[in-house]
Parts: structure tokens; C-alpha cells; sequence
């Protein structure tokens, strides 16, 4: 008994050989990539050249004296923030209405989550046409209720980013309304009708009440609905390729014009670098409240 | 024991049966090959048939096989680096100028005289051709269209505005847009392209005919001087105008154009295929699409076009050199060249095609011949970094017609951004 003991394994080393294989490719996918490519940043890798040189700071020191960095992080926070927040507070308006459970409201949960499965390729090249300056069908609708139709709405910088977060809007918003229905079916009905009793209208119902009860899973959503915009990238390229005047251009695709189109590939792991540094921020807070939720 | 025997021979027999079956079938491997033929031109709607076309006969004549990969114009030369980088089969590839150099300075391509010989080349092609495809004595690109980029316009909406010419002079240029706004609103006088690095690559003509460009002799930037400047005040006054209009890029002029709602646009020849893939006869284009030289600024200026030209290319790592030649000569064939010609507007490079007296007489391609006379080489056909080039004059060109700097403010920024890029 006491040699089959010793030749058995413990529960930690069962448990490390378990996870042995998750790992291996964790750091296979992930952590290599991700460890060389701020390596990478310290060079000035090309993608035209094979021969590359350390070059320190250089490339940080580069991106943060461009004048348009600043510019593009700005950019960035309003496509996160916009993209974020719009579809969560339409997402919720219309997961409410479908909480209702009226007739034909499961029917309308299913159409809903029509948007999300379509590709996001698919879905800025329908957005481009609907907003496209001369056959659009936002300007055609204008121009028969009597208006010029004739505005570039992706062409000027006032107008340009508004319509990719519209269109990430109308692409998000299942997904929130999805976890949100999930989120209200678990609110205590007990509860919101002793505080009608008690007087309480909707809206303090819903602050006090439903916000709360919920508090968990709307913090997690927009965590995740922040890491997912700040990781975005289909949509702005599609619809605008980051102009006009740079008035689209978020992080994302500042890292692949750089890679890509400017072949610097030491610039690029540079904007990526910080870029993964603004995601951990995110993702910190989601894996903080995904643990807390535990 | 018979059955046993039985069973041993039936086994032997399915055994040499498939040792038969295995050699046939690497022996037909071995003999036919699959090249790999990269590019755009196959993508777009209007040249598919085209290409699909070429691909057959090269099937029929070789009894190879080839595939075509195709992308985006925007995206040629990161896709074709990439592939070639992975290690993915890569044969033969088209390349304009503008990516030409990207790819032979990344050293990633063949020599054609080591393939074909330079005696078939300097038989085949003119030597003012072979120049662009030449790198410090290396062949590495076989023309294959060469053309200018220069103004297109619709005689049919110019004769209804009351111009049955094109315009010679600036004056005459602004007259015109004016007379085709005023005859119809809804026609944009002028598809100047104002987005991606089309709108960047398009203003350096106009800068050349104002007196500026992008360099002087000596590398120094100039887009900044009072010529490139005056150039870019004539784009935003242009717009005040609502001659040109934001948000089209070179496709979007194409296709409006092709549907009769542009006057004028830039283009090469390559405009005849979106205009014939929208139904009109071969031998009609021209009065719905013709090309006219740039107006200059004052009468007696010489016309400004740019040089651009298609080459093929053969990959360093081809294992197919050779298939890939017979390829390149199938596509530059008379047969081929022609065909081309008059279903796609694509001028013939070889000695041989060009003499044809149907290229000759051709009402569409005499503009682009004499603007070719004069065509200057794009000044960023030798960077590189040619794209991060544009991009920049791109977004400064778009700062300024957004009324978000002044054209001196765009252009100094511009000029210092293209020093800082190298």
C-alpha cells in the first residue's frame, strides 16, 4: 500500500499534468507571439528586409512625438466609448421591451440576433452603401422627403466616425441585448412589485432595483464590450480605411497601415505594445469581476 | 490450400494493381504542373472573363494547369510579400509600377533575361519598356501594358453642355465643369478622387502642372512650394464649386462614370472594360468614353500624364521558372494581346502587336499613345515605401478640403512628414 502511494501522483502534480498540454499551447499561440512582438518593438524590423538592427527606444520615442498619435488614441476612445455604450443602452432599452414577453416577442429576440451572425466585412460594406454620398440609401431617403441628399456623410471627418459607431451599433447590439435578457430574467419580480406598493415608479424601479441586481453582469459586458471595440478593426477599415483625414483611424488600423502598408513592422509591434497595454487595462477589470461574480 | 492460393494471387494482383495505379498517377503529377498566377486585374468584374480566357488557352497550348490568386489593387504588394514570406506557392504576378520596386527591392524576384534570354526580350519588347521593368541591370519585370494615366470624359455629356471638345487650358476646363453643372445638378462634373491613396497618387499630375511635384533634382521635398500650393487651392475651390465631390475614390469614379453620371475622371486605358462590362458595343466606347490630354495651365504647357504600366513578374522561389515563361509568352502572344486589347482597352507591348493595324486605327487608344509621348514615371515608382508616401498626401490633401487646415498648412505638413518617413 505504501509503494502504491509513493508511486502515485498527487492532486497538484494530476492537476499540472492536466494542464500541461493547455498551456503548451498557450504559450505556443500567445505568449511566444506576444513576447516577440514587443521584442520586435525594440527593432526596426521590416517587412521588406530580413537583416534588422536593435534600436532601443527609437520606435516608442517615434510614435509618441507623431503629431496624429494623439489624434488616433482620441479617435480610438471615442469609437470604444461610442461603440460601447450606444449599443448597450439600446441593447437594454429593447431587452426591457422583450422582457415584457408580449406575443410575438420571442419571434423578435430571434430576428434581433440576425445582425450579430452576419461578418463584419458584409456589414460595413452594407453601412458604406447606405451612407455613401452619391447613391446611398440615407441620402435617396433624404432627397424624397425634399432635402439635397447629396451630403458625403463618410467623407467629411464630422460625420465619418458617427457612422461606423452606428453601424458597429446596429452589429452589437444583440450580443448585449442577449446577456441583458439574460441578466433581467433573474431580477426578483417579488421585489419590483413590494416597491410599487411601496410607490416606487419605472425609473426607480430600474435604478434601484433592476440596475443593482444586475450590477455584475452589466460591469462584465462592458468590459468586454470595451476590450472588443479597442480589438476592432473590420469596420472602420471597410467603411472608411481610417479617413477621411484620419478621422476613422483607431489604433487597430494605425497597426496595420504601419505593418502593412508603411512595411515597419518594429513601428507596428511599437502601437501594438502600447495598444496591449490599454487592453490589459480592460481586461483586468473583466477578470476582476468575473472572479468577484465567482 | 487452393483457397489459400487463390487469396495470395488475388492479393498480389490488388497489390501490383495499385503499384500500376500509383506510378501512372505520379508519373501524370510529375508531368503536368500547377502554376500559380497572383494579381487584381482577374478580380475585377469587367476583365474575369479576360483572364478566365487566357487561362484557358495557356491550359491548351501547355496542358498545365494554373490557378489564378487574386486581391485587391490596394492590397497587391502586402499580399504578394506575405505570400511570398510563407512560403506559399507563388509563380508569376502581375505588377504596376507603383509596387514594382516595393517587390524588387524586398529581392524576392527573378530575372527574366536568366529565364527567357535577353535576346528574346530586347527582340519582343521596345527598349523604353524594358527601361521601367529594369533594376540596376536586372530584368525583373516583363512589360506586359503600358500605358498613360491621364483624363477621361464622356462626349455625350460634354456636347450636351455645349463642348464638342474637350478642354485645352484650366480656363477652359473650370468653363466646361461650370456649363455641365449647370446643365445637369445631378452629373458630378469631375470625379477627382478625393479618398485612399488614388487621391494622393492623382494630385502629383496636377502638381506637375502647376509647376511643382513631390521632389526637385537634388531629393529636396517641394510639395509645400507656391506651385504645389496654388495646386491644392484650385482642389478646395474646386469643391466650394461642387465640381468635385468627397468620399470617391478610383472605383467609385469607374462606376459612376460607366453609368453616364461623370463628366470627367483618371484613368489609363483600363476604363474601356468598365464601360463595355456595362453594355455598351466595343466600337461604341468612344462616344461615351474617350481619353484628352490634361489641361495645362496656360496654352503651349506641355500636358502632364503619368507613366503606368502593368509588368509580370516571376518569384525567386518558383520552383516553375520555366512554366511560368510559357505563361508570361502566351500572355504577351499577338493572339493574347489583341484580345485584350479590344475586349479589355489594354495596348499591346510587343513590337509585333503594337504594329497592328487594328491597335493602329484604334480611336480609343491614340489619346493614351500620345499622352504616353509625354508621361512622366510616378516620383515615388522607385520607394519603396511609395504607399506610406501617398497615404500621407492623401490625409494632408484631405485636411485641407475639409477646411481643416489651409492648402500651406496641409502641404507643410505633408513635406515634413515625407522628409520624417525618409
Amino acid at each position: 500500500m505504501r509503494e502504491k502511494r509513493s508511486r502515485g501522483l498527487t492532486d497538484a502534480q494530476t492537476g499540472i499534468l492536466l494542464i500541461l498540454p493547455g498551456l503548451a499551447v498557450f504559450i505556443a499561440v500567445i505568449l511566444f507571439p506576444f513576447i516577440d512582438a514587443i521584442r520586435i518593438s525594440f527593432t526596426d524590423k521590416s517587412m521588406l528586409f530580413p537583416d534588422w538592427e536593435y534600436v532601443a527606444l527609437e520606435n516608442y520615442m517615434e510614435v509618441f512625438r507623431d503629431p496624429y498619435f494623439g489624434k488616433t488614441m482620441l479617435t480610438t476612445a471615442v469609437f470604444v466609448l461610442g461603440g460601447t455604450l450606444l449599443p448597450f443602452i439600446l441593447g437594454f432599452i429593447w431587452a426591457i421591451l422583450l422582457n415584457q414577453g408580449f406575443k410575438g416577442s420571442e419571434l423578435l429576440r430571434g430576428i434581433t440576433l440576425v445582425n450579430w451572425i452576419i461578418p463584419g466585412i458584409a456589414i460595413g460594406f452594407l453601412w458604406s452603401w447606405i451612407f455613401n454620398g452619391q447613391y446611398g440609401v440615407l441620402n435617396g431617403v433624404l432627397k424624397a422627403l425634399g432635402g439635397e441628399g447629396n451630403t458625403p456623410w463618410l467623407g467629411q471627418t464630422s460625420t465619418a466616425l458617427l457612422c461606423v459607431i452606428i453601424a458597429r451599433t446596429w452589429q452589437m447590439l444583440p450580443w448585449y441585448m442577449a446577456f441583458l435578457l439574460g441578466g433581467l430574467q433573474g431580477v426578483s419580480v417579488e421585489q419590483i412589485e413590494a416597491a410599487r406598493i411601496d410607490g416606487a415608479g419605472n425609473w426607480k424601479c430600474f435604478t434601484r432595483i433592476v440596475v443593482p441586481s444586475m450590477k455584475n453582469i452589466i460591469i462584465l459586458i462592458l468590459a468586454m464590450g470595451l476590450v472588443g471595440n479597442l480589438q476592432h478593426f473590420d469596420l472602420p477599415w471597410t467603411m472608411a480605411q481610417g479617413g477621411p483625414a484620419r478621422a476613422t483611424t483607431t489604433l487597430s488600423l494605425e497597426v496595420y497601415n504601419t505593418a502593412f502598408k508603411n512595411w515597419d513592422m518594429g513601428k507596428a509591434a511599437t502601437i501594438g505594445t502600447i495598444w496591449a497595454i490599454l487592453l490589459a487595462c480592460f481586461s483586468i477589470v473583466y477578470l476582476k469581476q468575473v472572479r468577484d461574480s465567482d | 490450400m487452393n483457397r489459400k492460393r487463390i487469396m495470395a494471387a488475388g492479393i498480389c494482383a490488388a497489390m501490383m494493381g495499385t503499384a500500376i495505379l500509383g506510378g501512372a498517377q505520379s508519373a501524370f503529377a510529375e508531368e503536368q504542373t500547377n502554376i500559380v498566377w497572383a494579381g487584381w486585374s482577374g478580380e475585377e468584374e469587367a476583365s474575369k472573363p479576360l483572364f478566365q480566357h487566357m487561362m484557358d488557352v495557356y491550359r491548351e497550348q501547355t496542358g498545365d494547369e494554373v490557378t489564378w490568386v487574386g486581391f485587391t489593387w490596394a492590397d497587391a504588394a502586402q499580399q504578394l510579400l506575405i505570400r511570398n514570406q510563407g512560403g506559399e506557392q507563388l509563380d508569376i504576378s502581375q505588377a504596376d509600377i507603383s509596387i514594382f520596386n516595393t517587390l524588387a527591392q524586398a529581392n524576392i524576384l527573378a530575372d527574366w533575361n536568366e529565364i527567357v534570354g535577353e535576346d528574346f526580350m530586347k527582340e519582343t519588347f521596345e527598349e523604353s519598356y524594358l527601361e521601367v521593368g529594369n533594376i540596376d541591370g536586372k530584368q525583373y519585370g516583363m512589360p506586359w501594358t503600358m500605358a498613360a494615366i491621364t483624363m477621361v470624359y464622356n462626349p455625350e455629356i460634354l456636347s450636351a453642355a455645349g463642348w464638342e471638345k474637350p478642354p485645352v487650358t484650366m480656363e477652359e476646363f473650370e468653363q466646361c465643369m461650370a456649363d455641365i453643372k449647370a446643365y445637369d445638378p445631378e452629373i458630378i462634373p469631375y470625379a477627382l478622387s478625393t479618398k485612399d491613396v488614388t487621391c494622393g497618387a492623382d494630385f502629383v499630375p496636377w502638381a506637375w502642372t502647376f509647376g511643382g511635384g513631390i521632389w526637385d533634382e537634388e531629393g529636396n521635398v517641394i510639395i509645400n512650394n507656391e506651385a504645389g500650393v496654388k495646386a491644392l487651392d484650385w482642389y478646395v475651390d474646386m469643391l466650394n464649386k461642387g465640381y468635385v465631390t468627397m468620399d470617391v475614390g478610383r472605383s467609385e469614379a469607374r462606376q459612376m462614370f460607366a453609368q453616364g453620371k461623370v463628366a470627367f475622371y483618371d484613368d489609363a486605358v483600363v476604363a474601356k472594360s468598365q464601360i463595355i462590362s456595362n453594355g455598351v458595343a466595343p466600337d461604341d466606347v468612344v462616344n461615351v468614353c474617350s481619353a484628352m490630354l490634361r489641361p495645362v495651365e496656360k496654352e503651349g504647357d506641355k500636358p502632364q500624364a503619368v507613366q503606368w504600366g502593368g509588368m509580370l513578374v516571376v518569384y525567386e522561389k518558383s520552383e516553375y521558372k520555366e512554366q511560368a515563361a510559357e505563361l508570361a509568352k502566351i500572355l504577351n502572344s499577338d493572339e493574347i494581346a489583341l484580345y485584350y486589347f479590344e475586349n479589355g482597352g489594354m495596348p499591346p507591348v510587343t513590337k509585333s502587336a503594337a504594329a497592328n493595324e487594328t491597335v493602329k486605327n484604334d480611336p480609343y487608344i491614340n489619346t493614351f499613345i500620345e499622352s504616353t509621348a509625354t508621361a512622366r514615371l510616378e516620383e515615388t515608382a522607385r520607394m519603396t515605401n511609395a504607399n506610406e508616401i501617398k497615404t500621407i498626401l492623401t490625409e494632408e490633401i484631405q485636411f485641407a478640403l475639409l477646411g481643416q487646415k489651409t492648402s500651406q498648412e496641409a502641404l507643410d505638413d505633408a513635406a515634413a512628414r515625407i522628409e520624417a518617413a525618409g
